[in-house]
């Protein structure tokens, strides 16, 4: 049995399409055989950098305070001097600048006013990956800030910053894991004996890597970490017909272990979200 | 046929459904007399109201009632009558859901099923149960509960980090402010939290006093363009395995012969 991907990949479209139609950004106007669409720059804006941000000049500024943001979080390691600071600022605002100017010729060249669906649908594909990267951030693992960073910090501070990312890190995958359980007790419903147990072993194990696929992921790969805790421990906290139930859900995460298992060797130790 | 329509069941004040609105609109200042009328009106709606949802609660009802058996350890006979009343709640809950859905009410004015029919049962463990079987399941219960609680808080959380880069030492002071001022209704699908960005967020009072001028900042930037995520009545009611879902009839054996037939031949 594989992973039943399609429902949460059927919510994903269906949000989109109701979200899309609630916007109001679709103006139909039938042409013949063919529908045509509206496609307006402030679409084409959202598309790109979500739907809190209303203009170009409005990302490019998040995208600065997001920078500071890192930079804050960065200095938490203690004696940031002002050099690596600037360093840091550098190759955050080249990270900034190299995003900014990809996509403003990608949106430079796609089509405004009415279009057919076709043309629409190639817009939505161009923009995708623009939107996918803004949205896990432009200065995460791979980036020039990232890099700079590692390179920039000395090993004492550069020791203290992997400390901190593991915190947040935990952070995150403590949350991951309750929201997780509670999708789980749906399924089979936990006592506390079993949830605090589940979580401890869970939690005995090292946060995930940076997670950069669907975003139900998140909970999936909870789901694949505890498929893979030994059977008698699971079969402890397990009850026989339980027990049930619960290999017919880790079966279903069978389809899912290389890429999760690829991720969790790529591990670099910055641990963010996706 | 009309007020059929907008009528609503039970858990809120019947003058604020929609119809008691309209009725409030036409006639001011009789809020009780509109109270009535939409009463009225919800006990009118069709008996059968809501059997699409049965095969959906019964599947609740079942692991539902493993848990009690495993808690609260009750015999052949007690379990039977419990089991009773478990599919008693299901028919009500069903038909208040149908009420609900008939008069348009918004989710979070639905009844939440799991917590329905486990109060039934907690109900009826208490009647046929000594006092320490029905304080075991009453215990999980609120632990359920809390732990849903803690998960929508702990999601939110990261919605907020990632959005805002926080500082280490903010993180527990941040916990405090989103558990203290908690919406119960943010915790009940935690797919919304897989969708952030159309997510509605804590007011910016609620955080304020834990961010700086930066991360308020860009916390209030598109507060009020976040819109509405709605993923289907199971999901929004939390009773959404991604996935699983369509694997749930009786699979723990305890809803017996008669309540476990197919989805297929309810209601029709």
């Amino acid at each position: 049995m594989t992973l039943h991907r399609l429902p949460a990949m059927g919510n994903c479209f269906a949000v989109v399409v109701l979200l899309v139609l609630g916007a109001g950004w679709l103006g139909t106007a039938a042409a013949q055989d063919e529908r045509l669409f509206q496609l307006e720059e402030r679409q084409l804006i959202v598309w790109a950098f979500g739907n809190q941000v209303e203009s170009l000049p409005a990302a490019r500024q998040r995208a600065e305070e997001l920078l500071a943001g890192q930079i804050e979080f960065v200095a938490q390691v203690g004696s940031l001097q002002p050099a690596q600071r600037r360093k840091l600022e550098l190759a955050g605002r080249g990270d900034i600048v190299r995003f900014f100017e990809s996509a403003q010729k990608l949106l430079g060249e796609l089509p405004r006013g009415q279009v057919r669906q076709t043309e629409w649908q190639e817009a939505w594909q161009k923009m995708a990956p623009v939107q996918q990267r803004f949205a896990r951030g432009l200065h995460e693992c791979g980036s020039l800030f990232h890099k700079t960073v590692r390179t920039t910090l000395t090993a004492e501070q550069l020791h203290r910053l992997e400390q901190l990312e593991q915190q947040r890190a935990r952070w995150h995958y403590q949350a991951q894991i309750a929201a997780a359980l509670v999708i789980f007790d749906n399924q089979v419903p936990l006592t506390i004996a079993q949830r605090n147990r589940l979580t401890e072993l869970l939690l005995a194990e090292p946060p995930p890597p940076r997670i950069a696929g669907n975003r139900y992921d998140q909970y999936y790969y909870v789901f694949y970490r505890m498929s893979r805790l030994p059977e008698p421990e699971l079969k402890r906290i397990f009850d026989d017909v339980e027990w049930k139930v619960v290999r017919r859900i880790f079966d279903q995460f069978r389809g899912l272990e290389q890429q999760f298992e690829q991720w969790e060797q790529g591990q670099d130790g910055l641990v963010v979200d996706f | 046929m009309v007020l059929l329509c907008i009528a609503a069941p039970g858990g809120v004040p019947a003058a604020d459904t929609p119809l008691g609105e309209l009725l409030n609109l036409l006639f001011r200042q009789r809020r009780e007399a509109v109270q009535e009328a939409v009463e009225a009106a919800e006990m009118a709606v069709d008996v059968n109201a809501g059997a699409e949802f049965k095969p959906t609660l019964r599947g609740v009802l079942g692991s539902e009632l493993h848990l009690v058996r495993k808690v609260c350890r009750p015999n052949e006979e007690q379990f039977a009558q419990i089991r009773a009343a478990g599919l008693a709640a299901v028919d009500a809950v069903a038909r208040q859901m149908g009420a609900a859905q008939q008069s348009g009410r918004p989710i979070e004015q639905w009844p939440r099923p799991r917590q329905e029919l486990s109060a039934a049962l907690l109900a009826k463990v208490s009647e046929l149960l000594p006092a320490e079987a029905a304080q075991a399941y009453r215990a999980e219960i609120e632990a359920r509960e809390a732990a849903q609680r803690r998960a929508g808080q702990q999601m939110m959380f990261v919605i907020i980090d990632r959005r805002l880069t926080l500082l280490p030492d903010q993180y527990e002071p941040l916990a405090a402010a989103l558990d203290k001022a908690w919406d119960d209704g943010l915790s009940r699908n935690m797919q919304l939290y897989l969708y952030d960005e159309y997510l509605s967020l804590p007011e910016t009072r609620v955080v304020a006093p834990v961010l700086n001028e930066r991360q308020t900042r860009l916390y209030t930037a598109g507060m009020n363009r976040r819109g509405r995520i709605s993923f289907g009545w199971e999901q929004d009611l939390g009773l959404d395995g991604m996935g699983f879902v369509d694997a749930r009839p009786d699979e723990f054996g305890t809803l017996g012969e008669e309540a476990s037939q197919p989805a297929t031949e309810e209601g029709k």
